[in-house]
């Protein structure tokens, strides 16, 4: 009875203790991997594990590209509060909208499911200063002065990378934001309606102040996609003009793979994850207590 | 007595050893029942190139039926994503039968580590030796042996210019019996005489590399002798500053939004009228002949003045890899492409031209034939590409796209950018030492 009991809930975690072996080797393994090799002499395509000390991390506060990189990818936190606003926005209208929110729903979540290649070559097109669509419109409307050398240009690039990830983004945070609209308890809308309470009123008092956790979650998301930005970048710009932008993982990429160092490449992926487990863990702890209450 | 016995041994085996080896790689490539796994990785994947590595691959099917060929194509103009994917692989023992690679320094990183064959044994076998250029042979070489053995060669110092522009504008049709500063010159006249819109010169470096490729071919269209001390490491900032003055005069005749293009978009303006004349390797060919343009009716082509003489060498070769599957399926692979026949398939379909001499240039189309003629020629020198992986310690090519793609966008700071290159090129090693004057 004992051994038929024991044998049940072996059975019954097995799922659980396989998906928990397969995370922690090709996450944190991997993880504790990458730390050894940027504290290694590893430099070329022959592994090299002999404890090299820290000269890595002392190169990398040298090297004026690291810190170009992590002001770019520092940049595009900018993208958080944008975002925010315009998907809030775009949540309100279509929380307002009824019958027609389905369809605009749809559209506006289009952009999120395109993936990054397709749209960093369509937005690639549409900057084309000489012919892309923006430009070509801008002068047609007779706002030549409005035109700009976008993702071509050294001052330019960075907004240029913004504006093309706000548009991509925003459909989604509206919708977390859209979720959070509509999980708010009708019977509070409900009293604040018979209070009297004016549709701009009952948005800034009574839904606005229950979206806590959809602020967390798009923050958390879009913060992580700033982070680890590559390939919308990597297809937009190739981290150009010149190094103008570069975010670290564009950094981590050409030191890695286009110059096999993969110590300096593991030192430079090592900060990088510093930084994501500085926003991940406060999120989680945060998330926890909530989930507790 | 013993020692003297021991030496004859010694010698005995030393001169045995190319026999035994011969033999060896005779029973491995005659074997045409041999089984087991073929993968080989490439980066052909667009229209021609992938017909090219196709016809090569069904070519080996056809002589080892029993082998299982896997071909592995990693989209990415010039094999950076297959770069990517192959270093893993290979770091993580976990490689590919063969995968490609250009030949030259691009090799040195896997060679650097222990991780690759040497080809000596195929060279020697397919009697490669007397058929290839010696500097494509040298190119082939690290430390006096071969580690790659190539499969098609283009060429990287062509101007290519829309024929029809210069009809319509009442302009003779430009060639390579001019020096550089008149190409400029005329560069200048032609510009004139273009409408709003439509530029002389031509330049789409979205990717930063299209921009090196137009630099290094200005470099030894200057002067030879500064190539050759860039590609060993030797150059100064002074002597680069007449290239880098040679290539923002080139600036000066393109559009202003140049980094907006690839080369292929770029390729594109030509075909639409809108650029007159383009410095790029001649994979551009394959581009105009897929889109409808014929040689000669559309398009026309000739060497990058200054280079006349000279032919830049993209060098496209396959590797072996120590720790793939099934090694002996490599060398059947690498003894196979090299053939006569294959070589008749592949290049033609894929535009390139074959590093082996014996291969007719009847095969080719007028363009190619008249590139082949030139590679085969006794006077003609070739030197390794920068941009193409040959030429320079990868470090530098990756540094160098960068500092080039940004001089491209801001030509005002040629002193700056000479000393930039210094930089980049001063803490590298560079092993390999070019002869190619």
């Amino acid at each position: 009875m004992g051994y038929n009991l024991r044998a049940k809930s072996v059975l019954e975690f097995l799922p659980f203790i396989v998906a928990i072996a397969l995370a922690f080797y090709f996450i944190y393994v991997a993880i504790g991997w990458n730390v050894i090799v940027s504290i290694s002499k590893w430099a070329g395509l022959r592994p090299d594990y002999s404890f090299s000390g820290f000269q890595q991390y002392a190169r990398m506060v040298d090297d004026p590209l690291f810190w170009k990189s992590l002001t770019n990818t520092f940049f595009l936190f900018l993208m958080m509060p944008l975002c925010m606003l315009l998907g809030l926005l775009i949540a309100i209208l279509l929380d307002l909208c009824g019958k027609g929110a389905g369809i605009f729903r749809n559209i506006l979540l289009l952009p999120f499911a395109l993936s990054f290649v397709v749209t960093g070559t369509l937005w690639a097109w549409m900057y084309a200063p000489s012919n892309g669509v923006i430009n070509t419109m801008l002068r047609a409307f007779g706002l030549e002065s409005l035109t700009s050398m976008w993702h071509t240009g050294e001052g330019t690039v960075m907004w240029s990378i913004l504006l093309a990830l706000i548009w991509q983004f925003s459909g989604y945070t509206a919708l977390i934001f859209l979720a959070g609209i509509k999980s708010v308890d009708e019977d509070v809308i409900g009293a604040a309606k018979v209070d009297g309470a004016s549709t701009f009123q009952m948005y800034r008092r009574v839904v606005l102040p229950q979206l806590g956790p959809s602020v967390l979650t798009n923050f958390v998301i879009l913060m992580l996609f700033s982070l680890k930005a590559f390939d919308f970048i990597w297809v937009l710009t190739s981290g150009g003009p010149g190094t103008a932008s570069h975010t670290l993982a564009i950094l981590i990429y050409r030191v890695l793979f286009e110059q096999t160092q993969f110590a300096y490449g593991s030192a430079i992926s090592v900060i990088l994850l510093l930084i994501v487990l500085a926003i991940v863990v406060p999120y989680m702890y945060f998330s926890y207590r909530s989930a507790e209450r | 007595m013993k020692r003297g016995m021991a030496v004859s041994i010694a010698l005995a085996i030393a001169l045995l050893a190319p026999v035994v080896l011969s033999q060896d790689i005779k029973s491995i490539v005659e074997n045409v029942n041999a089984t087991g796994q073929l993968e080989v990785v490439h980066w052909w994947t667009a229209g021609g190139e992938k017909e090219g590595i196709n016809e090569a691959l069904n070519y080996f099917s056809r002589i080892y039926p029993k082998v299982r060929v896997i071909s592995g194509p990693i989209a990415g103009g010039a094999g950076t994503n297959l770069k990517q994917v192959v270093k893993t692989r290979v770091v993580a023992g976990n490689a590919p039968e063969s995968f490609q690679c250009h030949a030259g320094y691009e090799m040195y990183p896997y060679y650097e580590g222990d991780l690759l064959y040497n080809c000596d044994d195929v060279w020697s076998y397919m009697g490669l030796e007397s058929v290839t250029p010696d500097m494509i042979e040298e190119i082939c070489k690290i430390d006096g042996h071969y580690y790659c053995v190539p499969i098609g060669i283009h060429r990287t110092n062509v101007v290519f210019y829309n024929k029809g522009l210069f009809e319509a504008y009442g302009v003779e049709e430009p060639s390579s019996n001019m020096t550089l500063e008149e190409f400029f010159d005329f560069a200048a006249e032609l510009q004139e005489k273009l409408p709003e819109g439509v530029r002389a010169l031509g330049l789409g470096d979205r990717n930063n590399w299209e921009a090196t490729h137009i630099f290094e071919t200005l470099m030894l269209a200057e002067n030879p002798r500064t190539y050759e001390k860039f590609i060993n490491g030797k150059v100064t900032a002074k002597e680069l500053v007449p290239a880098l003055e040679a290539f923002q005069e080139y600036l000066g005749y393109v559009a202003p939004d140049h980094r907006a293009r690839t080369w292929d978009e770029e390729c594109g303006m030509i075909m639409q009228g809108k650029v007159a004349m383009l410095i790029h390797g001649d994979w551009a060919k394959g581009y105009f002949t897929a889109n409808g343009w014929e040689y000669g009716k559309d398009f026309g082509a000739f060497v990058v003045p200054g280079t006349e003489g000279w032919f830049g060498a993209s060098t496209d070769a396959f590797v072996r890899p120590k720790s793939s599957v099934n090694h002996e399926n490599a060398i059947r692979w690498q003894a196979t492409y090299v053939t006569l026949d294959a070589q008749k398939v592949f290049n033609p379909a894929k535009g390139s031209i074959s590093p082996y001499t014996h291969v007719p240039t009847t095969i080719y189309d007028e363009y190619s034939r008249e590139a082949a003629e030139d590679l085969y020629s006794r006077d003609i020198k070739i030197y390794p590409s920068i941009t193409h992986g040959s030429g320079s310690p990868e470090q530098v090519l990756s540094q160098l796209n960068v500092i080039i793609g940004d001089f491209a966008q801001n030509p005002q700071n040629v002193q700056g950018t000479a000393n930039s290159i210094i930089n980049a090129i001063k803490y590298v090693e560079h092993p390999v030492q070019w002869d190619i004057i």
